[in-house]
């Protein structure tokens, strides 16, 4: 309930910026679309457009192949996953 | 000719001109194969979100380059085989928009840097300013208890 009201407005914020990429080593940019626990949030909570989210997507999955992003954040790793 | 990002994290164990002495690999690698090496990117010293090859931090390089897809395996190879790098990635920007990013990239690879540097500096100053400020308020307050303490006293 907390997320769907922090992300209220349904427009695409990507769009208004007319983003064409996604930069994945851009980390603090990618947090929008990333929840605590760094899964990647759904487009109805983010109120991104199908193209920007996909675009999302990629640059995250890329950024956790090259460990600027953790793949998961358990009880393990919670304390020691800080920027 | 394509234009590619090739993404590497050179261990920490390593001493800085070891590093240095990696990265210049790299880019001897690069001209080999006929490759036009356009910017570096020097992210520096970073920490690794999760353990790789149980470092918990990585040096951080990026180039920029373009070259024909064909070398790109030949590429790939020298980093696999090479032991003192844990991590890479290579990206292809192949449609006109990604191209475009592609640019823009290389132009901001400088300025980007140095525009978020003296901010950092300078809010961190605030925080700093902030907290001496209330703790200076703090001393105050205390010693002006501990005055009207003594005073009673005394009277």
């Amino acid at each position: 309930m907390r997320q769907e009201r922090k992300f209220k407005k349904r427009h695409c914020k990507y769009c208004e910026m007319k983003v064409d990429y996604i930069d994945y080593k851009d980390v603090n940019g990618l947090k929008f679309s990333l929840s605590e626990r760094y899964k990647i949030m759904p487009r109805r909570l983010t109120g991104n457009c199908k193209r920007h989210q996909e675009l999302v997507t990629i640059a995250i999955k890329r950024a956790r192949q090259t460990a600027f992003i953790p793949y998961i954040v358990d009880r393990k790793n919670v304390i020691d996953s800080q920027f | 000719m394509n234009c590619y990002e090739t993404l590497f994290v050179v261990k920490p164990t390593l001493t800085e001109q070891e590093i240095a002495a990696q990265i210049t690999k790299i880019k001897d690698i690069l001209a080999k194969v006929g490759a036009e090496l356009i910017a570096t990117d020097d992210m520096g010293m970073r920490k690794l979100a999760y353990a790789v090859e149980k470092q918990s931090r990585g040096y951080y390089t990026v180039l920029y380059y373009k070259v024909d897809g064909s070398n790109i395996a030949e590429i790939e190879r020298n980093l696999k085989i090479n032991e003192e790098i844990i991590k890479f990635l290579t990206i292809k920007y192949g449609s006109k928009k990604e191209v475009a990013q592609f640019e823009k990239m290389i132009a901001s690879i400088g300025k980007t840097k140095n525009e978020r540097t003296p901010r950092e500096v300078a809010s961190k100053k605030e925080v700093v300013a902030k907290e001496t400020q209330e703790v200076v308020a703090e001393e105050v307050t205390v010693e002006d208890v501990a005055v009207e303490e003594t005073q009673e006293v005394t009277e």
